[in-house]
């Protein structure tokens, strides 16, 4: 995976989306592949357990509430301050964009789609080979 | 009883849940009932944590004692969490836990006990807080091939002052007694020690059996 095209494409994101401050690409157990620049190392394991956490509790709410398509398309937080987008993008892994309180959401959701397009395989997070018996 | 398609009512808390708010529950039968709704009288939710390192059987636990289809958020572990999320020990494990766990048992016509499983590794730690606050206690599982694991649990358990039994999640490992895993985990005499096997449901409620019994004897004996 070429982590720099990636990083370069998460800048690419927030200079083109107004009001973005941060973005993550996780994969889905809540571990950091890369960020935009400004976020701090320790500040991206943090947002990475987080949106984690955020998306499968989502997706358990797909399963009891939604018409059984399964997924989940987007998931946000607003917030005093401001606002997570997270969508999933690639299997096995998820984009995650924090902005200011003025951005606006559905360009925002788009864009975040939009890149997840471009962004393909790049993103896929492949499942642990088997070590023991599994 | 086990069921798999019930649904669980109001009550879903991941935002700091307390055991004085009384469940608005779907009205229905008694509680033993195949699909175990929760019955219309119960005013009284207990809540409690089960903590312990990554891959020390809390989803197990919770899973196995539920009557409801618990809320689950396991998720495949991925490359990227080669030499973190180490499995020495547990290599046919491939999920982990990255929320939290939720299952629910009926207790009788007014209490119900709702059961929180924590996910073990440090960097989803921050949300043990939540997962505590308006917890009855806690039950720390530990797994003898990754004892080191369950320090933390234990540390701020006793740090925080919220009673706790440790469960030793037999694995099959006879070669220790309980003795020799209270004494590797240098656990306070007064602190429960007992064995279960998370996936066996009698085994499992023996394990908030004790946990109960240790609030109670806290709690001044005799107290209800």
């Amino acid at each position: 995976m070429d982590l720099d095209k990636l990083t370069w494409l998460l800048e690419g994101l927030l200079e083109r989306t107004p009001g973005t401050r941060h973005a993550l690409v996780l994969s889905r157990d809540g571990l950091k592949l890369c960020h935009s620049a400004g976020l701090r190392a320790d500040s991206a394991d943090h947002l990475a357990a987080i949106a984690a956490g955020v998306q499968s509790l989502a997706h358990s709410a797909s399963v009891e509430f939604g018409d059984g398509a399964g997924g989940v398309r987007q998931a946000m937080a607003e917030f005093y301050g401001g606002l997570l987008f997270i969508v999933e993008a690639g299997h096995g892994a998820h984009l995650a964009v924090i902005t200011s309180e003025e951005a606006e959401p559905g360009l925002v959701g788009h864009n975040m789609n939009e890149l997840v397009e471009q962004m393909g395989e790049y993103l896929s997070t492949p499942v642990r080979a088997a070590t023991g018996t599994a | 009883m086990h069921s798999t398609t019930s649904e669980s009512p109001a009550p879903e808390p991941p935002s700091a849940p307390g055991p004085a708010e009384p469940p608005s529950g779907a009205a229905g039968p008694a509680p033993g009932d195949a699909h175990s709704p929760l019955p219309a009288t119960a005013e009284q939710a207990l809540k409690i944590a089960v903590v312990g390192g990554f891959g020390a059987g809390k989803t197990t636990l919770v899973r196995s004692v539920s009557e409801i289809r618990p809320l689950s958020t396991e998720e495949t572990m991925t490359r990227a969490g080669d030499g973190i999320d180490v499995t020495d020990g547990v290599e046919a494990k491939h999920a982990t836990t990255v929320a939290f766990d939720f299952g629910r048992i009926t207790l009788d016509a007014t209490s119900v006990l709702y059961v929180f499983g924590a996910p073990g590794q440090e960097r989803f730690w921050f949300l043990w807080d939540r997962l505590f606050s308006g917890a009855l206690g806690a039950v720390v599982l530990v797994d003898t091939r990754r004892l080191e694991d369950s320090f933390y649990a234990i540390d701020r358990l006793e740090a925080q002052g919220t009673p706790f039994v440790v469960a030793h999640n037999d694995f099959g490992d006879t070669e220790h007694t309980l003795d020799q895993v209270r004494a590797a985990l240098d656990l306070d005499p007064a602190v429960p020690l007992v064995r279960c096997d998370a996936r066996v449901r009698a085994s499992a409620k023996q394990v908030l059996i004790a946990l109960v019994r240790h609030v109670r004897s806290l709690v001044g004996g005799g107290a209800r």
